[in-house]
């Protein structure tokens, strides 16, 4: 029976995403009429392709990455703030939606049912205050959420079909820095949620998977320059994330992993190290949960 | 497809113009992981050339680790499995379309689904 669902849900999700590639190509029919001639005024200056860009993981693999390294489930480190009308900005909207589908992961991971309704609420909330609550009502995923609470995997299935959804309704709004800042805010939570598990635990996996999430850091800055110009308000945020750069480009593991050039290793973390690294993320994850 | 999870994807929106183009996604991966990445072409209105590589377009010397070039016409669903690396460079090289003007040009998108296990 779970492997009928595992596959259905995943048939659904190919279904979706092979949907949304025509959906955001513009055409609705594959093959001859995918040949799209676009008319352009020709008063207007051609818009320039970008020619760089990034695809940067969900939070919900990075919760699995963590979760094959060891780490539980920690009571009362996720988000405190369950007051999602408190966010004003679209910045802090979309850093907090970040910050919840990174506790909604964890939970439903864990499989914390009631907490992961909760935050599954509070996403939805802070999409609808962005504009974007539809992607919510898209074959019933808010709802088949709540029917499946208690099996973990439709459950996961469920939110990267969510994932899924959500991103291709940014593309097409062309809002893709909205992506990049929603995955800030669910990597800051995911830091700190490993963090803080890893202050008890002291797993050594947990800290090879710690310093490897350092890793995305570069790819996360340059994704939010890249739209920095579509929104001013992000240049705060750049220079919150370089600011963790930083201090783990000093650390002296980093140094010398960085010396020895050889992108296969691991780096493990001195434990003094890893407090460095912590506060700094946890500094950054209070400023973006105040709001 | 299984047992990789897909959870992410890109969409590439290609517009053909009288210049050749290079377009770059980054896609940081993290080592230890296996990684299967899933093409769709089919939203192209003609062939692009898909390289992927483990530098970037800017580094003076990189070796595809994946090439369509070796594609049947026809096929839009292309598989790749990732090897053991921290990031990704997937390079779409776009030919020039010599009939594209001022007012008229082909354009199209290429897209590809990101899976894990």
């Amino acid at each position: 029976m779970l492997l009928n669902r595992k596959s259905l849900a995943l048939k659904g999700t190919m279904l979706i995403a092979t949907s949304m590639l025509f959906v955001a190509c513009g055409s609705e029919t594959p093959k001859e009429e995918s040949t799209e001639v676009v008319a352009v005024d020709s008063t207007v200056v051609e818009e320039e392709t970008e020619t760089s860009s990034y695809s940067l993981p969900s939070p919900l693999q990075i919760a699995s990455i963590f979760k094959k390294s060891g780490l539980k489930y920690k009571d009362g480190i996720t988000s405190s703030q369950k007051d999602a009308a408190k966010y004003t900005t679209n910045l802090s909207k979309a850093l907090n939606l970040g910050v919840y589908s990174a506790d909604l992961s964890y939970t439903v991971l864990n499989k914390q049912n009631q907490e992961a309704m909760n935050c599954m609420k509070l996403c939805r909330q802070l999409a609808d205050n962005l504009g974007m609550g539809s992607v919510f009502d898209q074959g019933n995923l808010s709802g088949r959420f709540e029917k499946n609470l208690g099996n973990e995997d439709s459950l996961a299935y469920i939110i990267a079909e969510l994932q899924m959804v959500t991103d291709m309704y940014l593309d097409e709004n062309n809002q893709q820095q909205i992506t990049s800042i929603v995955f800030s805010g669910a990597w800051v939570e995911s830091l700190y949620i490993g963090s803080k598990v890893y202050e008890k635990s002291k797993g050594k996996d947990l800290n090879s998977k710690l310093s490897e999430q350092m890793t995305i850091l570069g790819s996360i800055i340059n994704a939010l320059k890249a739209e920095e110009k579509k929104d001013a308000n992000i240049t705060g945020l750049i220079a919150d994330m370089e600011s963790i750069k930083a201090i783990y480009d000093s650390l002296e593991s980093v140094k010398k992993y960085n010396e020895a050039a050889n992108e296969d290793a691991d780096i493990t973390l001195s434990d003094d190290e890893v407090i460095q690294l912590t506060k700094k993320i946890e500094e950054v994850r209070t400023k973006i949960i105040n709001g | 497809m299984e047992p990789f999870k897909y959870d992410s994807q890109k969409f590439t929106k290609i517009n053909f113009t009288k210049k050749a183009q290079q377009l770059e996604v980054e896609v940081p991966v993290f080592i230890g992981e296996k990684y299967r990445i899933v093409f769709n072409t089919s939203g192209l209105p003609k062939p692009v050339s898909i390289n992927i590589y483990t530098k970037d377009k800017e580094a003076k010397k990189r070796e595809a680790i994946f090439t369509n070039k070796e594609v049947k016409a026809g096929e839009t669903v292309l598989v790749f499995d990732a090897p053991r690396a921290r990031k990704m460079y997937i390079d779409y090289d776009v030919p020039a379309d010599s009939t594209a003007s001022p007012t008229q040009k082909l354009s199209g998108c290429v897209a590809f689904m990101v899976g894990y296990k």
